[in-house]
């Protein structure tokens, strides 16, 4: 269902990038991504939770409960050292790719 | 500290958790929509419509939720186990003096368990080396109606009936002692042989390494008389040639022909080796119900038990009884399982030497929770520290356990170490019968006892000191800085001291008993005086010396012995005064016929008159 139209690990790609600012709340990254993708994101909201539980299952993200900017209780998720590495070769990895990719997509010669 | 308490939550907490998690995004959505406009009713539409399937969703996190908590808990126990580590390592460094004292104790406490468990385990516990050995039995007559208290061999008429008539045996085997001289492969050799019946190979449940093992055809008269030898005659002599099968040696200068060679790991349940095979091959009626010559090995039936074999046989003994009162009136049959005859005689000195080293390692652990509880005074004041700073008195004696534990595994170590130095000693306390069948080893098993032993004697020196140090009033001390012991402590170190003294009473009076039963042996009136005798064996060789020469050659040897100014007077016997191992005979009355069935055996040695001097 949800993320099957999405390329695979692009999703955790840009949930480890919502909290390189510092600790986030989940719906404060939904929202983010809403605005940064221009709501084109195929995805139901809720699909962000499993996905930010099994960062954190692998060490990528810690959590704390803490008051938000209209003081009310919830859960944040802040970036773990791991988790920047982590950032980092997924990054890397994306660039090449789009890169390759764009490459081919606007050749000028064909086969 | 605080972190873990967040940590250990039950599912409820984290179902909870997550419930929580859910509800604040579906509601902050819920507001985001009402700011836009949306009537309360839509924007709870909306919201709920943008967050997708809750209750899959809701299901899933929570499963990642447990997996997360359930491995971050792992993680922080490895955490403090490590840290605990880490401070007992420390204490231990600091009070050098202490530790090394507390290793030095338990390293010889356990390592004479393991040492004495080693030889338990090697002796005792461990089967024979043959194939299903819990059904092998050594077959005896019984005489102890006739006043003879040790089992007794068998003739080869009553082990015929035993054998034949039978019902609970699947297979019997006999041998007898053969001493025959090896000629023609370099220096001639006396060798320890044996000669069995067909059965005896199969009985015992072992091929042979090359060629075939003696059958029962091999005893029938007349037949060419063939041989079986041993790994170490094989190697030894014909340097492992395979080309032995089908050679002839020469043995007591007959020819013989190999047709088989035992597997280096096979011993046939006897004291010494046995280098050379060949059947039994007794000429039919030449021995009768009055000749004991043989010893009979049997192998039960699966499933029979020894009592029921040896009702077995012992009716078919009762029944000869009857049926050749001359010669078997009161013989009986006595069974007694292969083990128990090998390992039988260590069982007693095994069984008080683990006692002995028991009572030493309680007696170290006494001594050590002794030393623990002065320690856990002096340290009175870092306890109130911790404890002031927030550590709970289970952590407390679990800090102190951990040093306990820390202490006994490396006395444990060290303890294998003392036992492999020490278990080749105590092996010496093994006849060597069982030493060659059984082998006393640091095997896994003895490494198992040494852990289980090394961590229970640490519990048994902590538990009692560490809840003792801890469980006192740690803010009150730290304010006033004292150090007295309570009441409590004096009564319990009372009780240490009282224990401690009970065992060592209990070892010193076990040691002296053993000591002065093992005076009043040396000073057991023999009936003869021992100062300045001595007792040497001479072995003449069949090959060299023809049976006419040999009473003048050890006539000359004792007259050399004479003639030597050093020596008052010597003399000849054939098997020193008060030792066992009887030579027997039958006696014939002179001017009888030969009678086979003839009455029982005579024990007898020979001895010349000058022997009493």
């Amino acid at each position: 269902m949800a993320g099957s139209d999405l390329f695979t690990g692009s999703l955790d790609l840009l949930l480890l990038k919502a909290v390189t600012w510092g600790p986030r709340h989940g719906y404060a990254i939904a929202r983010w991504l809403r605005e940064q993708t221009g709501d084109t994101l195929p995805i139901h909201e809720g699909v962000l939770y499993p996905a930010l539980h099994r960062l954190e299952r692998k060490g990528y993200l810690d959590e704390e409960w803490g008051p938000t900017e209209s003081n009310r209780e919830a859960k944040f998720y802040r970036l773990t050292p791991g988790g920047r590495a982590a950032l980092r070769a997924a990054t890397a990895r994306w660039r090449l790719y789009a890169g390759v990719m764009n490459a081919a997509l606007e050749a000028r010669r064909g086969p | 500290m605080k972190r873990r308490f967040r940590w250990s939550h039950g599912h409820q907490e984290v179902d909870a958790d997550v419930q929580r998690e859910l509800d604040f995004h579906v509601d902050e959505r819920r507001r985001e929509f009402a700011a836009q406009g949306l009537s309360s009713t839509a924007a709870d539409r909306a919201a709920i419509d943008a967050f997708g399937d809750r209750s899959h969703i809701e299901s899933e996190v929570r499963m990642l939720r447990r997996e997360t908590v359930r491995s971050r808990e792992r993680r922080s126990h490895w955490h403090d186990i490590r840290q605990d580590l880490q401070i007992a390592t420390r204490g231990l460094r600091r009070t050098p003096g202490f530790t090394v004292v507390a290793l030095l104790t338990l390293a010889l406490g356990i390592g004479a368990n393991s040492a004495v468990f080693s030889v338990v385990d090697g002796v005792l516990l461990r089967p024979l080396p043959f194939p299903a050995s819990g059904q092998l039995v050594q077959l005896w007559s019984d005489h102890r109606a006739r006043g003879r208290a040790e089992p007794e061999w068998l003739t080869p008429p009553d082990f015929a009936d035993w054998r034949d008539q039978n019902t609970t045996f699947s297979s019997m085997g006999t041998y007898q002692n053969w001493g025959p001289t090896l000629t023609g492969a370099g220096e001639p050799a006396a060798l320890n042989g044996l000669a069995v019946s067909g059965d005896f190979f199969r009985t015992l449940g072992i091929a042979p390494e090359l060629g075939r093992t003696i059958s029962s055809d091999d005893d029938n008269p007349g037949v060419e008389p063939v041989v079986v030898i041993g790994d170490a005659l094989w190697r030894g002599r014909f340097g492992g040639d395979l080309t032995i099968l089908n050679r002839q040696v020469q043995l007591n200068g007959q020819s013989w022909r190999v047709v088989g060679v035992m597997p280096p790991s096979f011993r046939a349940p006897l004291p010494a080796p046995i280098a050379v095979f060949r059947a039994a091959r007794r000429p039919a009626g030449t021995c009768g119900r009055g000749c004991i010559v043989l010893r009979a090995v049997g192998r039960l039936k699966p499933g029979v038990t020894l009592a029921q074999a040896q009702a077995d046989i012992g009716g078919i003994a009762r029944h000869d009884a009857t049926t050749f009162p001359a010669t078997n009136k009161d013989v009986g049959a006595w069974l007694i399982p292969l083990h128990e005859q090998i390992t039988g005689p260590t069982r007693r000195p095994l069984l008080a030497l683990t006692t002995a080293v028991a009572l030493v390692l309680l007696i170290a652990c006494v001594n050590l929770a002794n030393l623990l509880l002065l320690r856990g005074e002096a340290r009175a004041r870092e306890f109130a520290v911790r404890a002031a700073l927030g550590a709970g008195r289970g952590r407390l004696v679990r800090q102190l356990v951990t040093e306990g534990l820390l202490l006994a595994s490396i006395g444990g170590v060290l303890g294998l170490a003392v036992a492999a130095a020490g278990s080749h000693w105590l092996a010496a306390v093994v006849p060597p019968i069982v030493q060659q069948l059984q082998g006393v080893n640091l095997s896994a098993a003895v490494v198992a006892f040494t852990a289980i032993v090394s961590i229970a004697a640490g519990l048994l020196f902590t538990l009692l000191p560490a809840v003792r140090s801890t469980g006192y009033d740690q803010l009150g001390l730290l304010r006033s800085g004292l150090r007295a012991g309570s009441p409590h402590r004096n009564r319990i170190q009372q009780l240490l001291v009282t224990g401690q003294l009970a065992l060592a009473v209990i070892l010193l009076t076990g040691a002296g008993l053993l000591i002065r039963s093992l005076v009043a042996m040396e000073r057991v009136d023999l009936g003869y005086r021992t100062t300045g005798l001595l007792f040497d064996i001479v072995t003449l060789p069949a090959a060299q010396y023809a049976p006419a020469t040999i009473t003048p050659t050890m006539n000359t040897v004792v007259d050399r012995l004479r003639a030597n100014p050093a020596v008052r007077s010597a003399e000849l016997v054939d098997q020193p005064p008060l030792s066992t191992g009887d030579q027997d005979m039958t006696a014939i009355p002179l001017g009888e016929p030969f009678d086979v069935d003839a009455p029982p055996a005579l024990w007898y040695r020979s001895r010349r008159p000058g022997i009493c001097d």
